[in-house]
């Protein structure tokens, strides 16, 4: 199969945009065609349609240079994305729904960030200062969403095809918002896309994480058992749907069944040390450490972490960090530890806020400090 | 509550009580509730909920406990009982509600959030207690209070905590039921108190009563808003607070007449006077939350007009404003003067005035002797006035020798003047700096993308240089230089979007001293100085509200400061930052093994100027020439002053040679 192919759009000129390119061809993951910035989206889309795209990369601002060809677009990349999205479900068009993905210098999100409107409407979005350090990751990335796109486009509904699992055993509400009538059409790919990426697979909740993984076993992230124990024991509980080659997670379900067949006892009720005995006893993998409580805490029935420090976390003993919008019933909250909010790290390393509701708590807590 | 009663509302299902018995005994009230939410609510806040209740006539009180974690799902609700006792008579009828074991902690903030939320069913604040018994019937009040290990009570949410604490005074008014007036005043910031003085009106001699008004209370707070009068940060809620609710409210017989009190309503006179009255005492609507009240049963004297709302205004509504009026600033020019007396007296050095209180104490001697505006003639009596210009007189005495008014104004205006003329000449400079400023803001922004570019570059050349040693060698070193580079860059990125933001806030020392460290680490590290972590004494190190990037300039220039001393002494430099806290202030203490300073200097480092370092030569870059001014440490010490810091030289910690040590005061709470 060739390689996937992505139209990036970015009015700057040439010797800030071909480094760019360069850097993300360079991993042999992705093919990308350099396009100018028309003066009107509708001109995008005919260079969709025509060339046979995978995907669509998009500079945030469009409109602050004009192009070669003394054009300059009125438009950035909201209204491009979103003239797109719509014009997908239009029966006369012949657009197919592809990846958009989002990227920018740093200062630029911030005005995107305060956009809540459209958030929806990319895929992923990176700053392209990260590209120095993680390009590519971030080029398996634009591919490993080519490729769910096109496992969306064949089986979309039928979810248990789409996420490789027994969907029976999750919760019925979390797939509401696709509930539909019969003969009805399926809502177009991207929100399909939208909703795994963003709400399952970014969000912990039947899905969670290594390191919340590794938190839930009891297990430290650094020990020399670690590897096997989640690549081997509890392979059966990886995700493998769409989109797992770049965002690895684990069902949460499976990983309880698995504990449970091992040590005949749930993995909730126990603390990180008994977690770790049984496993220990009921495996052949022998070095597996644990993570003693983040200072400050006493408990050690781990099942998140602290986001700050990376550590496990009894979520009854950490602090929720706030989430927009908030999470669904069957989404979790992300935390950080007493240790990490005393030094400050939520400013000065995560640069979240406290949840109100938590802040309260944490106000009248620090002042024993 | 009878036992029947008690059983009918709180223990039987479905009740019809509420249907047969719609008003309450006691109070006449409408009984609110019936989907059984205050049911749900009581389980909902805590594990168990006891009621104890007493009739007047009963000996002993009724009590029961319902413990909810028994009605648990598929139990069958009819075989769980709860037991009602007997236990010993608490003294006084009523019924009492306790719900305990609560499900969730309970912070300030929400016991405060939940007081605001019942207390906008309530009267601004009880009646006075001198009133007819038959006006509190409708009156009912929320106090929350917290029981301490020791079990002493403590308020932790009530209306005078939240918002009348702030109050400077309350003033009281009465006329009694012969139509003689009196006012008082209890001040609360200010040391005066004041009871039944006599109150004349604008037609009326002294102690004359008033013809048709009778049986009149009126109670106020006072707040005036200013430096000094409010708690940090309290004074902006006051103040939106008043803005819409403050006023004085008339209530007739226990219930409140609109619009008397509304939002530009005026029936008082107060703003109309404050507008055309030179009387420095603020007095308008926003500086009073008050109610005038009424008795009046019989409407004979006044009456409702046919739409229910308002009163006709007659000759005694007429009355009633002038009162209203008269009182107020009769109190207010009272506080007024008490606060010039405490100005003068209090002051611990015997510098002279602000050239702008000269002209206000000036104009208020030159309104109080002969130029009484006609709408303050009914606030206050000859005698009143002859005695508030002694206490004027005394309370300058000593400070002030000139006596007269109309040459204090024009000496005091030809220093102001002098002052202006200083301030427009800082302005300038300030300006240049501040466009200055702008400049590199712009200049950091668009670097931005050249930066990210620079190192996709370098990441290419990298592949294209493979086993040129030497070349790769180089470009070793362009990527450390180009990171260093970054670095610097968004850490003025930061501190410029810091500026967009004027506010100043409590920080927390680890908020500015992290980044920096983080920024400055890769410039240390090429110019061979050892930057170690941070050492954070304690936790909470809160500042009284300041403005982050001065943080940054603070940082910056002992920074610098500390590695010019490292470069001349050739040491192997090292530097620390220790920061901690004392009882009331927070301290950073900035340490280098730099060439150090001798003690005779400690105390000129920080003047304008004053320099160690060589003049610039002819060669000196532009970077030598700014920070070799001198300026580094003046500005330091004078964002610290600022903040009613210090900053000084002490002893240095082991291992250094120098040390700063920046005290500022902590966040108070």
């Amino acid at each position: 199969m060739p390689l996937p192919k992505y139209l990036y759009l970015d009015d700057d000129p040439d010797i800030k945009v071909l480094p760019i390119i360069d850097l993300l061809k360079k991993s042999g993951k992705i093919v990308i065609d350099r396009g100018f910035v028309t003066a009107n989206p509708t001109q995008v889309e005919s260079l969709l349609t025509g060339k046979e795209f995978d995907g669509l990369l998009v500079d945030f601002r469009l409109d602050q240079h004009a192009q070669p060809n003394g054009e300059k677009a009125t438009y950035t990349a909201t209204t491009l994305a979103q003239f797109l999205r719509s014009k997908v479900n239009h029966p006369e068009s012949s657009l197919r729904d592809v990846p958009i993905v989002l990227c920018s210098q740093q200062p630029k999100f911030e005005v995107y960030n305060v956009d809540l409107t459209s958030h929806d409407l990319f895929d992923f979005r990176f700053r392209k200062d990260d590209l120095e350090t993680k390009g590519d990751e971030i080029a398996e990335k634009l591919a490993c969403l080519v490729e769910g796109y096109r496992t969306l486009g064949s089986h979309r509904g039928n979810w248990d095809k789409v996420l490789a699992y027994d969907t029976a055993r999750l919760n019925k509400m979390v797939f509401g918002q696709f509930a539909r009538l019969d003969g009805q059409p399926h809502l177009a790919i991207h929100e399909h896309a939208h909703f795994i990426l963003k709400e399952l697979l970014q969000t912990t909740s039947d899905l969670i994480s290594e390191r919340i993984l590794a938190a839930r076993l009891g297990v430290s992230i650094s020990c020399s058992g670690w590897p096997a124990l989640k690549d081997e024991v509890f392979a059966e509980a990886r995700y493998q749907g769409v989109f797992a080659s770049s965002w690895p997670r684990w069902w949460q379900p499976s990983v309880d069944d698995i504990f449970e067949q091992l040590c005949h006892t749930s993995l909730a009720s126990l603390e990180a040390a008994e977690r770790v005995e049984c496993l220990t006893e009921a495996t052949a993998i022998k070095d597996i450490s644990i993570n003693p409580p983040i200072e400050h805490n006493s408990s050690a029935n781990y099942w998140t972490i602290c986001q700050a420090l990376q550590e496990p976390l009894d979520p009854t003993e950490g602090y929720r960090l706030r989430r927009s919008p908030e999470p669904a019933f069957w989404q979790e909250y992300d935390y950080i530890s007493l240790k990490a909010l005393l030094d400050r790290m939520h400013i000065t390393k995560l640069e979240r806020p406290l949840h109100p509701v938590d802040n309260e708590r944490y106000e009248i807590i620090r002042l024993r400090y | 509550m009878t036992l029947d009663e008690l059983v009918k509302g709180f223990m039987r299902l479905s009740s019809t009580e509420k249907i047969h018995q719609p008003r309450s005994p006691v109070f006449n009230r409408i009984r609110a509730g019936r989907k059984g939410i205050g049911r749900f609510a009581a389980q909902r806040l805590g594990k168990r909920l006891t009621i104890t209740t007493q009739t007047e006539n009963m000996p002993q009180a009724l009590q029961v406990t319902i413990d909810w974690e028994r009605f648990a799902a598929d139990t069958n609700l009819l075989a769980i009982g709860s037991k009602i006792e007997t236990v010993p008579s608490r003294g006084s009828k009523g019924t009492t509600l306790i719900i305990d074991q609560l499900r969730e902690a309970w912070s300030e903030a929400a016991i405060k959030r939940v007081y605001r939320f019942i207390s906008e069913l309530l009267q601004p604040f009880p009646l006075s207690d001198r009133l007819p018994k038959s006006s509190k019937q409708s009156s009912f009040e929320v106090s929350i209070y917290k029981t301490g290990p020791k079990g002493g009570r403590q308020i932790v949410a009530d209306k005078y905590k939240a918002f009348f604490n702030h109050a400077v005074a309350i003033i009281e008014g009465t006329v009694d039921e012969d139509g003689f007036a009196t006012w008082g005043l209890q001040g609360k910031k200010v040391d005066i108190n004041y009871a039944d003085e006599k109150l004349s009106s604008s037609d009326k001699e002294v102690n004359k009563p008033y013809q048709r008004l009778r049986n009149v209370r009126l109670k106020a707070y006072y707040f005036i808003f200013g430096v000094g009068y409010f708690p940090p940060n309290t004074q902006g809620s006051v103040q939106s607070k008043l803005r819409e609710q403050g006023g004085i409210k008339i209530y007739r017989n226990g219930f409140r007449v609109l619009p008397y009190g509304e939002i530009g309503d005026d029936w008082a006179g107060l703003e109309k006077d404050t507008r055309t009255n030179v009387n420095l005492a603020p007095h308008a609507n926003i500086n009073f939350f008050g109610i005038v009240e009424i008795f009046d049963t019989e409407g004979e004297i006044f009456e409702e007009t046919a739409s229910r709302e308002k009163l006709v205004e007659n000759e005694a509504f007429t009355e009633l404003s002038d009162f209203t009026l008269a009182v107020l600033v009769a109190a207010t020019n009272r506080i007024a003067s008490a606060r010039g007396r405490k100005a003068t007296t209090s002051s611990k050095n015997t510098e002279k005035k602000k050239p702008s209180d000269r002209i206000k104490d000036a104009a208020a001697a030159l309104s109080g002797s002969n130029q009484q505006p006609p709408s303050e003639q009914g606030t206050s009596s000859e005698t009143d006035n002859d005695k508030q210009e002694d206490e004027e007189e005394t309370s300058r005495g000593g400070i002030n020798s000139n006596p007269d008014p109309i040459k204090e104004i024009l000496e005091a205006n030809a220093e102001q003047e002098q002052e202006n003329q200083r301030l427009l000449e800082e302005n300038a400079q300030l300006r240049v700096l501040a466009g200055l400023g702008l400049v590199i803001g712009l200049f950091v922004h668009e670097v931005k993308t050249y930066v990210t570019n620079f190192n996709l570059n370098i990441s290419s050349l990298n592949k294209l240089l493979i086993g040129q040693v030497d070349a790769l060698r180089t470009l070793q070193n362009l990527t450390e230089n180009v990171s260093t580079f970054s670095t610097y860059r968004s850490y003025f990125e930061r501190m410029i979007s810091d500026n967009i933001r004027r506010d100043l806030k409590p920080i927390e020392l680890r908020d500015v001293v992290v980044p920096f460290v983080e920024a400055i680490h890769p410039d240390a590290s090429n110019a061979g100085i050892s930057l170690a972590r941070p050492v954070f004494e304690g936790y909470n190190l809160f500042t009284v509200p300041t403005h982050r990037s001065e943080w940054a300039s603070i940082l910056f220039n002992l920074y610098s400061n500390a590695k010019k001393a490292i470069i001349r002494s050739s040491a192997n430099g090292e530097m620390q930052i220790k920061c901690g806290k004392t009882k009331s202030m927070v301290f950073l203490e900035f340490s280098d093994n730099g060439d150090g300073i001798p003690v005779e200097n400690r105390e000129r480092v920080f003047d304008p100027f004053f320099t160690t370092s060589h003049p610039p030569g002819r060669l000196a870059e532009l970077r030598e020439e700014l920070t070799g001014m001198g300026l580094g440490l003046k500005i330091v010490r004078d964002i610290v002053e600022g903040y009613n810091g210090t900053i000084r030289v002490i002893e240095p910690e082991p291992g250094f040679s120098t040390t700063l040590r920046i005290e500022i005061p902590s966040e108070k709470k």
